[in-house]
């Protein structure tokens, strides 16, 4: 029999006024338009009050507790007509998607855990659906990466498909949560390429998989929540101008996650800014 | 498996279809009545639902969005000050206050109401009792050197189909479906414990002394809260209400008032003016729940 010496610091839930989450977005140097979007939204429990003797200002109408967050990035298939359409679609359905189901499956039991996985997989691909049945009667694909990131303590469950990104930072550490879904990756993957070739190679921007397209291969991960755990989504268009090393300097210093969200945008302003540049950053305070 | 059938829970009984929010009609009423002239009865009536925060987004219309999902469950509390004091209605306020707290951000059972975890929600209501409970003693702690308030309460939560009813105290909630009316809590006055250990005839209840001895209050020395759940159906009257109007106005009365609801707010102001008519010897609250069965009558 084994047994486990739990770090109460480590595992109790961060307090509201802990947590610190920032999403940012910005059309960069080149582009026209910008076809990223992002959403930061957190779960909670509202009362509505009908009739009461008690005068209702001084009633709680909302919880200050949140039972979740979600962190979105899509990133809408550059050059296609319907570009901007598909991100804004899948976030929007996404969105909708998650109000419904808030209150069934953000709970903290780890019995419902296989299920909270399955609606979330369900609700990215709801949006599929409803990309590939708006590309048919608008008459052209809407297609777009997707990366989504639903923190339920003491869990996280990303859910991705594109080359957006999720990085998760701890004890200094970065890794990247997500895989690219791009050509590139593919070739690296099966040994037809070399890492250090890849970064120069065209095929890096080509997807293999992405949501409101006719490939769409949907992974999801998971994580133990650590207190003290950040995270950082983007679009491609940080990571082509921004180094993996740049992003854990950034992203494990001091400042904000708003002052994490601009002063990358900024890197990858300065160095050009060639594609649309979302960032989300989050921070909860170490225990 | 169909992904729907991992989320559903299968149904108890059938119960018909789920209201929707549009459907509800909850009033609420309190009246000090003729005599007293303080009220001291505390009533809530609200619904909890999920709602969504948008911390941040690209997205042009995000007020568009609906934030605010179908409710979880519908609130009903009636909070009777207990004896003349200052204290009584400061009791039946803190605790009120205290429910509320409670079910709009701690109370995180909802979804385990119907399912096998039944146990734990009826657990979560008897614990959030005795929070207030605690809350009023804390309270008088605090504010009333020495002096003691006291309250009933009885909570009322219905997660379609089941209304889950706590009671502490001689308030009553009753439901009414199909024509019949039946009491749901049973008053916690020492009349109704000696009627019910067989050692005095009920008929001889409503007449004694005793029937208005409380043997459980909230604040009191003893607080035992009772919990009850009932499989309710699509076109059932809910209704609690304060001793108020009970001394005044028999079931046989509530019952026909609510054979001839129109609406909500005229069963309760009808109710209330009928106490009044007969003394109002003390505060009267009633508050009525239902769904509506067909369009608006008014």
């Amino acid at each position: 029999m084994t047994t486990t010496m739990l770090d109460t610091a480590a595992i109790a839930k961060p307090l509201p006024s802990e947590i610190d989450v920032f999403g940012m977005t910005h059309t960069g140097r080149v582009r026209k338009t910008n076809a990223d979007h992002f959403l930061v939204a957190s779960f909670h429990r509202a009362m509505l009050l009908h009739a009461s003797s008690l005068g209702g200002a001084d009633l709680p109408t909302l919880s200050r507790d949140s039972r979740g967050f979600l962190m979105l990035v899509a990133d809408g298939v550059g050059g296609l007509k319907h570009a901007k359409d598909g991100s804004a679609q899948a976030t929007d359905v996404i969105a909708r998607y998650f109000l419904d189901m808030t209150e069934v499956s953000l709970q903290q039991d780890p019995a419902r855990e296989p299920e909270l996985v399955e609606r979330l997989k369900a609700a990215v691909m709801q949006a599929h659906t409803a990309l590939l049945g708006f590309a048919e009667r608008a008459g052209g694909a809407a297609a777009t990466t997707i990366t989504v990131a639903l923190a339920v303590w003491p869990k996280a469950f990303i859910v991705h498909a594109g080359d957006s990104r999720c990085y998760h930072l701890r004890d200094g550490k970065l890794n990247q949560v997500t895989i690219d879904q791009t050509m590139a990756q593919v070739m690296i993957d099966s040994g037809a390429m070399t890492r250090e070739s890849a970064e120069s190679s065209r095929l890096k921007h080509v997807l293999v998989s992405a949501l409101g397209s006719s490939q769409l291969d949907m992974h999801v991960a998971s994580l133990d929540l650590r207190r003290g755990d950040r995270f950082l989504l983007c679009s491609d268009g940080l990571t082509r101008h921004v180094t993996d090393d740049e992003l854990r300097e950034h992203l494990s210093g001091s400042g904000t996650a708003e002052q994490i969200c601009q002063q990358l945008i900024d890197l990858a302003l300065e160095r050009g800014g060639e594609d649309n540049v979302t960032v989300i950053a989050t921070r909860a305070k170490a225990g | 498996m169909r992904l729907s059938e991992l989320f559903s829970t299968p149904p108890i009984h059938d119960a018909g279809p789920r209201p929707s929010d549009s459907e509800l009609d909850l009033f609420g009423l309190t009246h000090p009545g003729r005599v007293r002239k303080e009220n001291q009865d505390h009533f809530l009536l609200c619904t909890v639902h999920p709602q969504v925060v948008i911390h941040g987004t690209s997205l042009p219309h995000p007020e568009q969005l609906p934030q605010r999902g179908q409710r979880l469950a519908t609130i009903i509390l009636v909070a009777d000050g207990v004896g003349g004091s200052v204290a009584g209605g400061q009791a039946s306020r803190v605790a009120t206050e205290a429910i509320t707290r409670y079910v709009s951000s701690t109370l995180r059972c909802y979804h385990a109401a119907g399912t096998t975890k039944d146990e734990e929600f009826l657990d979560a209501l008897r614990s959030a009792a005795l929070g207030a409970h605690e809350a009023v003693r804390a309270d008088a702690d605090d504010h009333l050197q020495g002096g003691v308030g006291a309250t009933t309460m009885t909570l009322g939560i219905v997660v379609w189909p089941l209304l889950y009813v706590v009671q502490v105290g001689d308030s009553r909630c009753y439901y009414f479906s199909k024509g019949e009316l039946r009491q749901v809590t049973r008053d916690q006055t020492i009349a109704q414990d000696l009627v019910d250990r067989g050692v005095m005839p009920a008929e001889r209840a409503s007449g004694s002394p005793l029937s208005h001895v409380l043997s459980s209050a909230i604040g009191g020395p003893a607080a035992v809260p009772e919990v009850t759940r009932v499989d309710i159906q699509r076109g059932c009257i809910i209704l609690a209400c304060s001793d108020g109007l009970t001394k005044h106005v028999s079931d046989a009365e509530i019952k026909a008032h609510l054979v001839d609801l129109r609406s909500s707010e005229q069963v309760c102001r009808a109710l209330v003016e009928l106490a009044l008519a007969r003394g109002g010897t003390d505060n009267i609250t009633v508050v009525v729940g239902r769904a509506r069965t067909g369009p608006p009558t008014e």
